[in-house]
């Protein structure tokens, strides 16, 4: 038997958690209270407590209530303190704030002060729940229920998969945990049990609830706090299975066994022989599963397939021979009598390019780089890591995409992209911004764009590290409150993407800091004791549109600010 | 035009005029009543040539019953499921028919045996209901074997489970809870530390290993309720691994893979999975409960095996058994490069020429319980001269797999080391040349089967996984496997679809083969679990 290369070592644990968290900080404050249920004011049990105090870094504290709800933490310092409680699955507290849309209260702690008493009201959270029925009234089991938030994918709305459940035998779903706020349901039935399967004639239709077939038409289910939802039902409908019929032109002869897929080449799987692969996806929604894959055979390349449910879908044709690849796409609204599909295959392509930096920290000294560097060098282990990816609109999934691997001089090459529309991504978009893309002389930054067979242009992408900050005070009236949710939304081109959308909270002071923020026009709000992260809804956004002050930042700009306070009744009121 | 699908076995006929038809009913076992909504799909299983096959689904109406026309005379085999019937059964799911082509359809019956459902809670040491936990339920007499169950849902808030469609039969519960074991923390930055105490797997009722457990029997249709669980934590410790360059290097690899696998569970069951620091080539396993452990460390390049990628570039691995106790594991791992393996292969000269084997019928095969999900080096032929290598194995014990269908490995040396029916211990890094004897005077087992769809012989007490060959019956229930190693086997019967859940180390019946012996038995077939 080998000799084992290791040796036991008892550790102290209070050495080994010494050395995992570093310096403690000391102090003889101390804070105590009680979590109690909202409702009644019975005393919560066994609800994680979380001390955080203010600062850099981050340090903070938990401990569990006992069985009177009660908690204490000791040896504090001075400061000011965040304090919450959480109990998973059930619900959440959090001190100052009777709803999870608020901002806590800070708990000002002097040096060696002693703050008993401090009570935190429990809200718990809601749920949805109903069963799911076939068209003859029976419970159908198996069905995957998607809880959907509204979302934007390039600034266009859509709804995209928050949370999932699955029916049992009794045909029964439950999505619980969940915050107040306007969701959709839709049910999708498996292929084994109704749902899209090669060869099936007549099938159980996916469905919102509501009846809608379509996420445009679905109805929207709204939650109130701590409220649980049940009998939403959803009643599947079943609909002829509808063929689809197509031929593919343009195949290459093939002069070389099919070899391993090109890396990068995503989701093409290699075919052996002369076949074309061919898979069909819906779209529209986001985090849609996936269906329909199958193989067109020389010499037609053919095919001919039932199962499906009439709506939109993306088709599209791969051939891979040796290690080149081929391919066609197009968007289609299947119906029962659509005519034959053709999809003309066109050479996939490898694309070159280069990301370049600008104004990037050097790694050396770890100061930013001078304002007016605008130089190509690409020094340092930032850009180590960065992929660039392109993904077919409207996917979820990893296998609609290609992605490269950024060098260290900044290079990276996407092999064998197919044609058709894809969107440009760089993961991650390190500390910086996007600050231009683009393909050839076409403009591709954050947009849909289209790769044809005879495109050799070079991608060519721009990531600035120079961001700007905010810093400012919230100008509010007394009595009003200075604790604010600080949101500055983009006006104009981007307005709708919610990725150049930034927030923070305001202090009890009002004062608040902001970074990173890529350059722009924007308005700025300050929300009387919200989170701004309710408003990253563009809905209630523009509702408050007279109430932001316009604010426009230059590249590594640092900006003050004076925001007015948006009225807490006046902000949730563009909530509802 | 002419279209084929992937995993379907179909197209469309080139003689639509000589067809048939199958009609069916499908019942609920116990009550025998008509089950509705069932899902019947058609596969053919024997065509002859010229013919060409659709795919074809059909759902049962309200009296059960079934329908498909315009099928191509030839052997078809109809599966059906239901979504309150277990998925996957002893073979009474499947049924195989003959279809002529004449006006009469070939009829058939299904019956589908109900499931069982198994509901209770799961509370923690207070009572209070634990959220993050999972019941499994394991078949008592092949623990390992798993259960076809299609879900296995969580245990809702109020720490309440349901489990369904359990093909009826005798079980070990299982409660795993993800849940972590509070531990305050002061106030601090940085990650919380790893945590003290932990929920170990519960089997029912209150047991802490399977050999503990209560039984449950789980009868057709029926809903076994009570079935509770109150879980206790109990301490836990963790494992710092750090690498040390032996003949291979990890500096700058960030491709290294640590797993940790309980002993005592099958090689499939990993209890960490994580990735290897390629600046200072440790690793961290958090919330390790006390027991034995192997622990492997190798080049996720590894896995590239077996693909038409070809072999791996430098492949490199390390491996050690590991005792946790109560206290924090240090361990350093020797880190190798994987090894080429050389060797001679000599064939055993028989007079009888019946016996003899050529080369060209030899291959072989390292195989490791240690690396249960990496693809192990193809199997290589012997050269003209009986020579071969065996290109890049990964440190740590392998056994020799002779595949050969007429042949069987009468003896194996490595180096001095006699390693016969024993493991390669090629944990150092090094290896001495294998010498293997090969020799085609194999035992057969023969004989009836007439209960049986498939029988099944398993080499026991050889040393290492299993061996294990089956055949089919044929239409009068005959069956023979030839090409078996002297020793002792157990030989069983079943139907299609039951090996997951047949035990491995009991039932059948015993046989004792000596080289060139053939036997022939009667065999019955098991007992339903």
């Amino acid at each position: 038997m080998r000799a084992l290369g290791f040796t036991s070592r008892a550790m102290c644990t209070g050495a080994f958690l010494a050395a995992a968290w570093g310096q403690q900080p000391t102090g003889k404050g101390v804070i105590s209270g009680s979590v109690v249920e909202g409702e009644n004011n019975d005393p919560i049990r066994k609800a994680v407590v979380t001390l955080t105090l203010q600062g850099a870094p981050r340090r903070w504290a938990t401990e569990r209530t006992d069985s009177s709800g009660r908690f204490q933490f000791e040896g504090l310092p001075a400061g000011k303190y965040d304090l919450r409680a959480a109990k998973t699955n059930e619900g959440a507290a959090i001190y100052g704030a009777d709803s999870v849309r608020e901002l806590s209260d800070l708990i000002t702690l002097d040096d060696g002060q002693i703050r008993n008493g401090i009570v935190l009201r429990f809200v718990r959270r809601g749920s949805i729940s109903g069963h799911v029925y076939d068209s003859g009234g029976d419970p159908v089991g198996n069905v995957n229920v998607s809880l959907l938030r509204p979302g934007r994918d390039l600034g266009a709305p859509v709804l995209f998969n928050f949370r999932g459940a699955q029916t049992d035998d009794r045909g029964e779903y439950r999505v619980g945990n969940l915050d107040p706020g306007k969701y959709y349901l839709r049910a999708s039935p498996s292929p084994q049990l109704g749902g899209p399967a090669p060869g099936r004639h007549t099938m159980l239709v996916e469905q919102y609830y509501g009846g809608a077939r379509d996420s445009h038409d679905a109805f929207p289910i709204y939650l109130r706090g701590a409220e649980n939802l049940s009998g939403l039902d959803l009643h599947l409908a079943s609909e002829a299975a509808v063929e689809i019929r197509g031929r593919i032109l343009g195949v290459p002869s093939v002069t070389e066994p099919a070899q391993a897929q090109p890396p990068g080449a995503g989701f093409r799987a290699v075919i052996g022989g002369a076949g074309v692969q061919v898979s069909m996806r819906p779209v529209n929604d986001l985090g849609r599963w996936a269906y329909g894959d199958f193989v067109a055979q020389a010499p037609e390349y053919g095919f001919q397939m039932t199962g499906f449910t009439t709506g939109r879908y993306r088709i599209e044709a791969v051939f891979t021979s040796g290690t080149k690849t081929y391919g066609a796409t197009q968007i289609l609204d299947l119906r029962p009598d659509s005519p034959e599909i053709l999809l003309t295959l066109a050479p996939a392509m490898d694309i070159q390019g280069t990301l370049r930096l600008e104004g990037q920290t050097s790694p050396a000294d770890g100061r930013s780089a001078p304002p007016n560097d605008t130089g190509t060098s690409n020094r340092g282990t930032r850009i180590q890591g960065t992929r660039v990816q392109l993904v077919r609109p409207g996917a979820q999934q990893q296998q609609d995409s290609i992605s490269a691997q950024v060098r260290p001089d900044g290079r990276f090459t996407l092999e064998q992209v197919l044609p058709g529309d894809w969107q440009l991504g760089v993961n991650p978009v390190l500390p910086g911004f996007l600050k231009s893309a683009r393909l050839g002389d076409k403009d591709v930054l954050l947009t849909t764009f289209e790769i044809n067979g005879s495109n050799d242009a070079a991608l060519n992408i721009v990531v600035s590290m120079r961001t700007a900050t905010l810093e400012g005070e919230v100008d509010s009236v007394p009595p009003a409150s200075k604790r604010a949710g600080i949101l500055i939304a983009p006006v104009g081109r981007f307005h709708n993407l919610l990725r150049f959308y930034y927030d923070t909270a305001a202090d009890d002071e009002g004062k608040f800091k902001l970074s990173g923020i890529a350059p722009g026009k924007y308005k700025i709000f300050a929300f009387e004791k919200l989170t701004p992260a309710n408003f990253f809804a563009l809905e209630a956004v523009d509702q408050l549109d007279d109430l932001g002050e316009t604010i426009e930042f230059a590249e590594g700009a640092t900006l003050e600010a004076h925001p007015k306070l948006v009225p807490a009744d006046r902000a949730m009121k563009a909530l509802q | 035009m002419r279209a084929a699908f992937l995993g379907l076995l179909a197209i469309a006929a080139a003689a639509q005029d000589q067809t048939g038809r199958v009609e069916g009913v499908v019942l609920d076992a116990i009550s025998h009543q008509p089950v509705k909504k069932a899902t019947v799909d058609i596969e053919f299983i024997g065509a002859t040539r010229g013919q060409t096959m659709v795919p074809r689904v059909a759902i049962t109406d309200a009296s059960g019953t079934f329908e498909f026309h315009g099928l191509p005379a030839g052997r078809y085999q109809i599966r059906v499921m239901h979504q309150s019937y277990p998925q996957v059964r002893f073979g009474d799911m499947r049924k195989n028919v003959e279809v002529s082509a004449s006006e009469a359809a070939a009829r058939v019956t299904v019956e589908l045996l109900p499931g069982s459902a198994v509901t209770g809670r799961i509370v923690d040491e207070d009572g209070d209901p634990l959220t993050g936990c999972f019941v499994q339920p394991h078949p008592a007499k092949n623990f390992n074997g798993g259960v076809p169950v299609t879900t296995v849902p969580p245990a809702g808030n109020d720490g309440s489970y349901r489990l369904v469609n359990i093909p009826p039969g005798k079980y070990i519960l299982a409660a795993q809870c993800r849940a972590a074991v509070f531990q305050p923390r002061p106030l601090s930055a940085g990650p919380d530390p790893p945590p003290s105490a932990a929920y170990p797997v519960q089997y029912y009722a209150g047991a802490n290993t399977p050999e503990s457990a209560q039984i449950v029997e789980l009868t057709p249709g029926a809903e076994r309720s009570g079935i509770d669980f109150q879980m206790r934590p109990v301490p836990v410790t963790h494992i710092h691994g750090t690498l040390t360059a032996a003949s291979a290097d990890w500096h700058g690899r960030n491709d290294l893979e640590a797993q940790l696998r309980p002993l005592d569970r099958p090689a499939s069951d990993v209890y960490f999975d994580g990735r290897v620091d390629p600046v200072n080539g440790s690793f961290e396993i958090p919330k390790v409960f006390p027991g034995s452990y192997r622990l492997i460390v190798f080049s996720r390049n590894a896995f590239e095996r077996g693909t038409n990628r070809g072999e791996p570039p430098d492949p490199v691995g390390a491996t050690a058994r590991v005792d946790v106790a109560d206290k924090p594991i240090e361990i350093s791992l020797p880190f190798h490069r994987a090894v080429d393996v050389s060797g001679t292969v000599e064939i055993e000269h028989s007079d009888n020429a019946l016996n003899q084997i050529a080369r060209e019928q030899i291959g072989i095969q390292l195989t490791s319980e240690e690396y249960p999900f990496v693809p192990p080096p193809s199997p290589v032929q012997p050269g003209e001269d009986g020579t071969f290598t065996i290109k890049s194995v990964l440190p740590g014990e392998w056994r020799i797999n002779l595949r050969s269908p007429s042949a069987f490995l009468k003896s194996a040396w490595l180096g001095t080391e006699d390693v016969t029916h024993g493991a390669l211990d090629l944990t150092s890094g090094s290896v001495a040349p294998l010498r293997i004897l090969v020799s085609g005077n194999t035992a057969t087992i023969g004989g009836t089967a007439p209960d049986s769809q498939i029988v099944s012989a398993t080499l026991i007490d050889a040393g290492g996984p299993s061996q294990t060959r089956s055949e089919r019956t044929d239409s009068n229930g005959q069956f023979t496997i030839p090409g078996l190693a002297p020793g002792k086997y157990r030989v069983v019967g079943f139907d299609n679809g039951a090996p997951r859940l047949m035990p491995p180390d009991e039932g059948g019946q015993e046989v004792t083969l000596r080289e060139g012996e053939t036997a022939v038995i009667e065999v019955k077939p098991e007992p339903k679990p």
